[in-house]
């Protein structure tokens, strides 16, 4: 007989403990994360008796946990898939809502912006709509700052939401390490203790939210976890070790964040991210809050650019030209933060254009005008490259540029003088016969140079568009070498020929102040004379406003002599005040001598056999000099040079021999050849009288000079302008020839707009067809041009302004030109600014339009996300169910189990009770 | 399958509070009587309303325009109105005055009433506007149109600005005339040749003819009234023209603002008989998915255990 008593009482205990786990079962019914635990009952060995094999009951085998390792998984994944698109839809939501709400967007602001403009355009001179404009571009401006800083604060609490979120994945990756801990208590998983599997669980579950993770299981139960897209990558959890994470964020581009691993330790860069509530919040930061910033400092950029632009066009209420509306500060954060309006006095709105025309009240034509500012055409003109970049700042010869003119067009562009600069100074050098420097204005007015009214060929190939000249531009020989005064061409001093200033030298008192200034005669100091057979025109040159009169050819066989000169122009001293010298030395480096070679001045051998040094050498010349009664002689200069001279500037020729022409080297180591004498010109600071006087030495030409001419006496021809340039200034070189070209020059360019405006202009015209432009202050004519008649709407234009007309205008007609200082009552300006409204300023889109499209594009992110959510919230519903129904507690299994569990209890105890009969029974047996 | 008790509560939970959502949503855009609370719930339609609302602020923005223009332009055509009749007069006491029968003292005494014509003309022409400004002197606003220069001649000062104001998409308006517009000058060809004339210098030469009993000035006069008269017409004309563009174009813009208004009605306003239905439908699925709950939720196997 079988152990009755063994077996019911192991079924008893069984069903105790089975009826324990079902209780604990129902009693953690609600506890998150917990796992549904299922008793395992097994049958007691067999015993054998005899050939017959008997139970011995029931055991409990194991406690199981009921747990799918693939449901968790998924569960975990869904949910960071689910979490990453959380932030998205909220935050994006968010923005829109901003950006796009009536009251705080941007596109109202701007309509209200651009109404005020339309507002001030109807009544430009009301102060009260140049008030409300100034006060509605200030609320557009501060609805940029509004909106800036509403994105701020959605990029702090994402900020703040990302460092939470990492310390609560570090908390997490703590624990997760430390069950691991515990769990190396046991070998087995199934040996371990279900709470701890299930917090192990949980953890990762929570972890899960943040990121998704990637695990590893060990044989005990413990986890591997990493947060990268592999699971031997970025590992967070290994054993009982924790690696912590950290966040950066980038000063530069704050919307950008990077994670870290392992931040105070081996730090590394957490790469593979992806999923969950972090992912989420750092997509939404570079897809929405960093473009909507991007997207908000591009309108404000643009808006300033463009408005300013057109702002600056015009012409404030107190008639000055305008500044800028907005101006961006440059301590703000951004464009957006810190777009301010530049002045708070509405006076300041430019709403006036800066140019307009009077009609004069007695014009015959009915022809009505109207003036506008061409910004293109003035900006641009072709012509010579202007004078700093053709030539650089020094007027020596050896920085002249070489010029080449051609025959076939004797014409080369040098240079464009802006109008601005100051005491500019153009040098000829190397000059062939017939060359002549030319200045110019873009409309043909000669102010330097030859007259060129008789050479309508050379006129046709210089006045062309092509080198920089007006659009009809004539010629005028009106204002040339006008030197100064009422006829010259706006006041202007210019010069052309050879000019030497007096010279004034600051002085200076003990503490280095400069009390005033020394004045230094003139000086003009020419080159060597050329080698010319020929003399001077009668009517070539005028010094100092007095004809020079002919200087006779120096004879058959002879060149031109520094004396002829000297006294030729000392004839006309009384009268120029002008006093010439002339002198001819060659100054020798005691290096370069070759003693013992021989030599011969001016035909005249001398045996330097003897001398060694440069004293001997000059007394041996000076002896032979003394021998042959010769005017030349040698010195030795203070610095040691030898210096050979010649009285009254008398030519010297050196050869080794007698013969002329000899090439052999001679005892000076020079080339051989005759070297010409030099003028110098000076002239007193006090005229015969005892006045002082302070003006220049100026040759110029008469009407048959030519810069060849002043070659010829050794003088550097010149174009000088003595003072301010009040145009934009042509230079030419005409001949054909090789010269070279050098300049001095101070000053830079004015703003050619504004210097217009500073100078009002008439345009009259002398006949029906035939008008002359003139400069109102200086009553210069600046252009003559003929106006086609027949033209429907003919039009004038003159560096950049443009004068249409309605009809034909009738001859004796006038208008005038001015820089508009008190038409407070223009709109023209204002109705520029408001073109902005419907011009496609950013891309193809205006700024309304490009606002608009932008909230839409995000927008659309937002209901992707949005989309995304739907779908991945029925997979994760999927997750949990098929988790629950292997982990989750049915209540009514559980109450079945617990009335299946309480049967069997009863009928094990009933065993008991048989068993205890039978005994009972067995022991009345007597 | 099995499903677990929690399992099933949080379900119920989530299905309900998910038409709860809806519903709450429904009543707020019903009573807010707008098809979009917020421009994240839509941001193509918000994008739309944007849109909308800009064209129409646009409108009304021209609407205002308009208003200026007219009131401008209303003072230049009464001004301009009596400055014709004044004229008329004046021509009608230089004939009377040319008549031969009439003696020196007569005429002195015309002058006088002509001179008193031709300063109400020139206070005409310097007409000021609400905020100070002349109306007639282009640009230059802050100082009289017409004023007596240094030779004692009456000349225009102002200058030849002739603005334009848009008030609709496509179209721009005039609102001003220039002096030398509507106190026109006339051609004068005499022994000194041809020259133009200024409209009081005109007037002027004709009073002093009138005064000395100068008969060829009288008549060169009384030509030169006529075509002062025809200039001074034509800017009238021109005004009237003006004014009927404004207001045809008033018209145009209230069109177009109704226009949008419809079509933003469409896109923003909410569809109440839609909106209800909807609403009954949510609030009934609402009550079933409760009664539901509440019924399901009682059945448990522990019931039955007594």
């Amino acid at each position: 007989m079988t152990d009755l008593v063994g077996i019911a009482s192991n079924a008893v205990a069984a069903y105790q403990r089975a009826l324990g786990t079902v209780s604990n079962n129902i009693a953690n019914v609600a506890t998150d994360g917990y796992s549904r635990q299922a008793v395992v009952l097994q049958a007691n060995p067999v015993s054998r008796s005899g050939n017959v094999y008997m139970g011995t009951g029931v055991m409990v085998d194991r406690i199981q946990r009921q747990y799918d390792a693939f449901a968790e998984a998924n569960l975990r994944n869904s949910n960071s898939d689910l979490a990453s698109q959380e932030p998205m839809v909220s935050y994006a939501n968010r923005v829109i809502d901003v950006m796009g709400g009536q009251t705080m967007g941007l596109a109202s602001a701007l309509d209200q912006f651009f109404a005020a403009a339309r507002d001030l355009s109807a009544d430009p001179a009301s102060t009260v709509a140049r008030g409300s404009f100034v006060r509605d571009a200030q609320g557009l401006a501060a609805r940029f700052g509004q909106l800036s800083s509403q994105l701020d604060l959605v990029q702090q609490e994402t900020s703040q939401a990302i460092s939470s979120s990492v310390s609560q994945m570090n908390t997490i990756i703590k624990q997760l390490a430390e069950v691991n801990g515990q769990l190396t208590a046991n070998r087995t998983a199934n040996a371990q203790p279900s709470a701890l599997l299930d917090q192990r669980d949980r953890l990762l579950k929570d972890l899960s939210d943040f990121a998704r993770v990637n695990t590893r299981f060990n044989e005990n139960g413990s986890v591997l976890v990493s947060l990268g897209p592999e699971v031997t990558k970025d590992i967070v959890v290994d054993g009982d070790k924790a690696f912590n994470i950290g966040a950066n964020f980038d000063a530069r581009a704050p919307e950008k964040v990077t994670l870290v691993l392992d931040p105070y330790g081996k730090s590394s860069s957490l790469s593979g991210f992806s999923s969950g509530k972090l992912a989420g919040l750092m997509a939404f930061r570079e897809q929405v809050l960093g473009s909507t910033r991007a997207a908000l400092d591009t309108l404000a950029g643009a808006l300033v650019r463009e408005v300013n632009a057109v702002h600056q066009q015009g012409v404030d209420g107190y008639g000055q030209a305008a500044g800028a509306l907005f101006s961006i500060d440059p301590a703000a954060t951004s464009v957006a933060a810190g777009l301010r309006v530049a002045f708070e006095d509405p006076m300041r709105v430019s709403a006036a254009a800066q140019f307009r025309v009077i009609e004069d009240p007695s014009n015959v034509g009915g022809a009505d005008a109207t003036l506008s500012y061409d910004e293109a055409s003035a900006a641009s003109p072709p012509g010579p490259p202007a004078l700093p970049g053709a030539l650089v700042n020094n007027a020596h010869p050896s920085a002249a540029r070489a010029v080449n003119v051609s025959g076939s067009l004797p014409v080369a562009g040098i240079a464009t003088v802006a109008n601005g600069m100051q005491d500019v100074s153009i040098y000829l050098d190397n000059v062939q016969a017939g060359q002549q420097l030319q200045v110019l204005t873009r409309d043909g007015r000669q102010l330097i140079g030859q007259s060129m009214a008789d050479n309508n060929t050379l006129l046709g190939q210089l006045i062309t568009t092509s080198n920089g000249f007006a659009d009809g531009a004539g010629y005028s020989a009106a204002y040339l070498n006008v030197n100064g005064g009422t006829a010259s061409y706006k006041g202007m001093t210019v010069f052309y020929g050879a000019q030497a200033q007096v010279q004034q030298q600051p002085l200076y008192n003990s503490k280095d102040q400069v009390t005033g200034s020394k004045a230094f005669p003139a000086l003009l100091l020419g080159g060597r004379l050329q080698a010319s057979s020929t003399g001077i025109g009668a009517t070539a040159l005028v010094l100092n406003g007095v004809a020079l009169g002919a200087l006779a050819d120096p004879g058959t066989g002879s060149t031109l002599q520094a004396g002829a000169v000297v006294q030729w122009i000392n004839a006309k001293t009384a009268q120029t005040g002008v006093t010439a010298t002339a002198s001819n030395e060659i100054g020798l480096d005691p290096g370069q001598l070759k003693y013992g070679l021989p030599l011969s001045i001016n035909g005249t051998l001398i045996d330097t056999s003897a001398a060694t040094t440069v004293s001997s050498l000059a007394r041996t010349i000076n002896d032979r000099a003394a021998a042959v009664s010769a005017t030349w002689s040698a010195r030795i200069s203070p610095d040691g040079q030898l210096v050979i001279s010649n009285a009254g500037g008398a030519d010297i020729s050196i050869a080794a021999t007698n013969s002329q022409g000899s090439s052999a080297a001679n005892a000076l180591g020079l080339t051989s050849g005759t070297f010409r004498g030099q003028i110098s010109l000076t002239q007193p600071l006090q005229d015969g009288s005892g006045a002082d006087i302070t003006r220049p030495i100026q040759i110029g030409f008469g009407s048959s000079g030519t810069p060849s001419d002043l070659a010829k006496l050794g003088f550097r021809t010149g174009a000088f302008i003595n003072g301010a340039v009040k145009d934009d200034l042509l230079v030419f070189v005409t001949g054909a020839g090789k010269a070279s070209v050098s300049a001095s020059y101070a000053g830079t360019a004015v703003n050619a707009k504004q210097a217009l405006r500073a100078q009002p202009m008439t345009v009259r015209f002398t006949s029906d067809t035939h008008y002359k432009i003139t400069d109102t202050l200086t009553g210069t004519v600046v252009a003559e041009r003929t106006l086609d008649p027949a033209h429907l709407n003919p039009a004038i234009s003159y560096q950049g302004l443009q004068l249409a007309l309605t009809s034909a205008p009738k001859s004796g007609d006038m208008f005038t030109l001015d820089g508009n200082v008190d038409g407070t009552g223009n709109n023209e300006n204002m109705l520029a600014l408001l073109a902005l409204e419907r011009k496609p300023l950013i891309g193809n889109k205006t700024l309304g339009a490009a606002y608009i499209d932008h909230i839409n594009e995000m927008g659309n992110i937002a209901r992707q996300a949005t989309i995304a959510k739907a779908a991945l919230t029925v997979v994760h519903d999927q997750a949990v169910s098929t988790r629950d129904q292997v982990s989750g507690v049915s209540l009514d299994q559980e109450a079945a189990d617990l009335i299946r569990f309480q049967q069997a209890y009863q009928a094990s105890a009933k065993i008991l009770q048989v068993a205890s009969q039978l005994f009972d029974t067995i022991l009345q047996v007597r | 399958m099995q499903i677990s008790t929690n399992y099933l509560f949080e379900r119920a939970v989530n299905q309900m509070s998910a038409v709860q959502t809806d519903l709450a949503k429904t009543q707020a855009q019903i009573a807010s009587r707008k098809q979009v609370l917020n421009p994240s719930d839509a941001p193509d339609q918000a994008a739309a309303i944007q849109r909308l609302k800009s064209v129409m602020a646009r409108q009304d923005s021209y609407a205002k325009a308009l208003d200026t223009i007219n009131t401008r332009l209303s003072a230049e055509d009464s001004t301009l109105s009596s400055a014709s009749d004044l004229l008329i007069r004046v021509k009608e006491i230089s004939i009377q005055a040319a008549n031969d029968t009439l003696g020196p003292t007569d005429r002195l005494a015309l002058g006088v009433e002509l001179k008193g014509l031709r300063d109400q003309l020139l206070s005409l022409a310097n007409t000021q506007d609400s905020g100070g400004n002349y109306l007639f002197a282009g640009s230059r606003v802050r100082q009289p149109a017409f004023a007596t220069d240094a030779a004692g001649q009456v000349v225009y000062q102002g200058d030849q600005t002739r603005m334009n104001v848009p008030v609709g998409e496509q179209r721009s308006v005039p609102i001003n005339r220039t002096g030398s517009d509507a106190f026109v000058r006339v051609v004068r060809t005499d022994a000194g040749g041809t020259t133009g004339v200024g409209f009081f210098q005109a007037l002027d030469d004709l009073i002093k003819g009138v005064s000395t009993s100068d008969h060829v000035a009288m008549q060169r006069g009384i030509g030169e009234v006529d075509s002062l008269h025809q200039g001074l017409l034509l800017a009238h004309a021109g005004v009237g023209t003006d004014m009927k563009v404004v207001e045809q174009q008033g018209s145009v813009v209230e069109d177009t603002t109704l226009s949008l208004k419809t079509t933003l009605s469409n896109i923003e306003d909410l569809d109440y008989a839609t909106a209800i239905t909807q609403m009954n439908k949510q609030m009934l699925a609402l009550e079933a998915a409760q009664s539901s709950f509440a019924k399901i939720s009682q059945l448990s196997l522990f019931n039955y255990i007594k």
